[in-house]
């Protein structure tokens, strides 16, 4: 017996070693901290309106708590503005990827009061943190419909025609790009919005109910909570929101994109039965020379 | 209940990828199909601004618009055509040179760019040629409005001179009047250039042509500009829709059931208003949308960057 209690010892210590020599994240199965997500999937039918989103879960009494959710990464061309003279003009097009199309960020209290700034770096836990992942290009000549459409298809980041910008000018586009995602309510670091309950069996529940962006596509988004104690991030775990069109906006999505010809046509067609409909009713109900019949 | 009852009322566009209040959008198709069906522009200038300013992204805003113009179009047309106020032969012509300027404009357009700032040299172009339409409409509408009688468009004897000269002369019964098919197959290819370049559809610039250069009476001219209005824009809707997939259709035909309404408002109100007004009225309008792009060019916007396109 006590042969079996030193060979788990030292088992326990390599495995330790092992796991701070790698450097690996401590990720946790999401029942771990018992994490879930409310509503798991978000249908966008014909009739929708941003709903509430609820995580909810448990940590250890005396840690903290910080729920990130995250977006797929972006492939967005952005018209960027300079002044000649009196006046303002486009003067550049950039190209913008490798960064989340999501992002926000809720805990309790601000974030530097319970983790180093290496802790926010390393798992990304603020805007800025995110924005230096973002890979962007200047004086691209990449034509709209080129935009989203898969590396294995012919075309990727790698492959835009722009420029690498200067260092500066990566500075400037990353803290315009934070601040158009901040406006659009796509980005955001909420300090309070985490919740914290009563304590049971050790553990104390939070809760965290935001309202779903309005700007944030269809895809599937990535719900993270991190376990913080000592400055440090102690564990995590994930859970996965799906948010899907469903119904006549996703046959409407589907043809726009398989079929965009007879999509053009079924729409002018659409458009002008919409158009001389209501002038046949308009002359029904109000005579064809818009006096009111008797 | 309460809730749920405003919750109704919102709509997913599909290709914008955002929920609007469907109500919202059908109250700025009234609005714009009012104008539309009143003084024969297509309403893109308006339409596309107010929908960016509601969240819709500016591709997806200006796509779309054009789709709404095909049914605004077509019932203002409609109704303009059942008043007697469509000449479908000056129509025909002024849309082969429409069509014809469009294309030119389209390659025109690609040599600008090349230039460096043609965006800026463009947009200035465009801001003096609606201040001087404008200009000329206001003056010469409050002028016969203080008169109290209101006097027939005339063209400059030099300039008349020059036209009757030109060869195919034909005469245009609906309009009353007598010109070469080359008059306004060219000065209609002239606003299809412009149009492309500015990427608008030309109605505001295409009305005043008509009527000072043309002499065609002013509800003739509105109800020829919107049959004309109806083939161009159902073109620029299938080539955006082909090529860039930015056509939303639920936001066109909320847009559309709007519009389409407001159209036919639009077109009884023009029976009833003089001319004058009616001019009158049209300047303001165009003098409003050249203040417009003054502002947007001179006042500082509020990011540096804005989204083109996005996955």
């Amino acid at each position: 017996m006590k042969v079996f209690k030193k060979y788990l010892l030292i088992g326990s210590c390599w495995a330790g070693l092992i796991t701070v020599g790698t450097g690996c994240q401590l990720v946790a199965a999401p029942e771990a901290l018992g994490v879930r997500v409310t509503p798991e999937f978000i249908a966008m039918g014909s009739i929708y309106s941003t709903p509430y989103v609820q995580v909810q879960g448990n940590i250890a009494i005396g840690s903290k708590a910080v729920v990130t959710v995250t977006g797929p990464e972006v492939d967005e061309i952005l018209q960027w503005k300079g002044r000649l003279g009196p006046v303002w003009i486009s003067f550049d097009r950039v190209h913008v990827t490798g960064i989340p199309s999501v992002f926000l960020c809720f805990s309790g209290a601000p974030l530097d009061t319970f983790l180093n700034a290496e802790a926010i770096e390393e798992y990304q836990l603020n805007e800025y943190a995110v924005s230096k992942s973002m890979k962007c290009m200047v004086r691209c000549q990449c034509r709209e419909r080129h935009i989203g459409i898969p590396a294995h298809y012919g075309f990727s980041e790698a492959r835009c025609s722009g420029v690498r910008p200067t260092s500066e000018q990566e500075a400037f586009i990353r803290k315009n790009y934070l601040r158009l995602k901040e406006a659009e309510g796509t980005y955001g670091v909420l300090t309070g919005g985490v919740e914290l309950g009563g304590a049971q069996e050790g553990r104390v529940p939070f809760f965290v109910r935001f309202p779903w962006p309005r700007k944030a596509p269809p895809a599937k988004y990535q719900v993270t909570v991190y376990e913080c104690r000592d400055w440090k991030v102690l564990r995590s775990s994930s859970v996965w929101l799906n948010v899907s069109s469903v119904g006549f906006p996703a046959t409407v999505e589907q043809m726009a994109s398989a079929y965009p010809s007879l999509y053009g046509v079924l729409a002018v067609i659409a458009a002008a039965i919409t158009g001389f409909g209501i002038d046949l009713a308009c002359a029904c109900l109000f005579g064809k020379n818009g006096a009111i019949k008797s | 209940m309460q809730v749920e009852c405003g919750r109704l009322m919102w709509v997913f566009l599909p290709v914008a990828g955002v929920s609007i209040n469907f109500l919202l959008l059908i109250g700025v198709g009234v609005c714009v199909g009012f104008l539309s069906g009143l003084l024969g522009v297509g309403g893109g200038f308006l339409l596309t601004p107010i929908l960016m300013m509601i969240g819709i992204p500016p591709t997806v805003a200006a796509a779309s618009g054009s789709c709404q113009i095909v049914a605004a179009s077509s019932s203002g047309a409609a109704a303009h055509f059942r008043l007697g106020n469509v000449d479908p032969k000056l129509g025909a012509i002024l849309l082969l040179g429409g069509l014809t300027g469009a294309a030119t404009g389209v390659q025109i357009i690609k040599y600008l760019r090349l230039m460096g700032n043609a965006d800026f040299i463009i947009t200035l172009f465009y801001i003096v040629v609606l201040g001087i339409l404008s200009g000329y409409m206001f003056f010469e509408s409050v002028r016969n409005l203080r008169a109290g009688a209101s006097r027939p468009a005339s063209v400059a004897p030099r300039f008349a001179r020059v036209l009757s000269r030109l060869p195919l002369q034909v005469y245009f019964p609906h309009s009353g009047v007598r010109h070469s098919v080359l008059t306004p197959f060219f000065l209609c290819g002239v606003v299809g250039v412009l149009a492309a370049i500015m990427g608008v559809g030309g109605g505001s610039i295409m009305v005043p042509v008509l009527v000072y250069a043309l002499c065609v009476p002013v509800h003739m001219a509105i109800g020829t500009e919107l049959f004309q209005l109806l083939f161009t824009s159902a073109g620029v809707t299938l080539m955006q829709a082909s090529t860039n997939r930015t056509v939303d259709l639920v936001l066109a035909l909320l847009l559309a059931v709007g519009s389409a309404t407001g159209a036919q408002i639009g077109a009884r109100v023009t029976r009833r208003l003089r001319s004058d007004y009616l001019k009158l009225l049209l300047a303001c309008l165009v003098l409003g949308t050249m203040v417009r792009m003054i502002v947007s060019i001179t006042v500082s916007p509020s990011n540096l960057l804005s989204v083109v396109k996005v996955r």
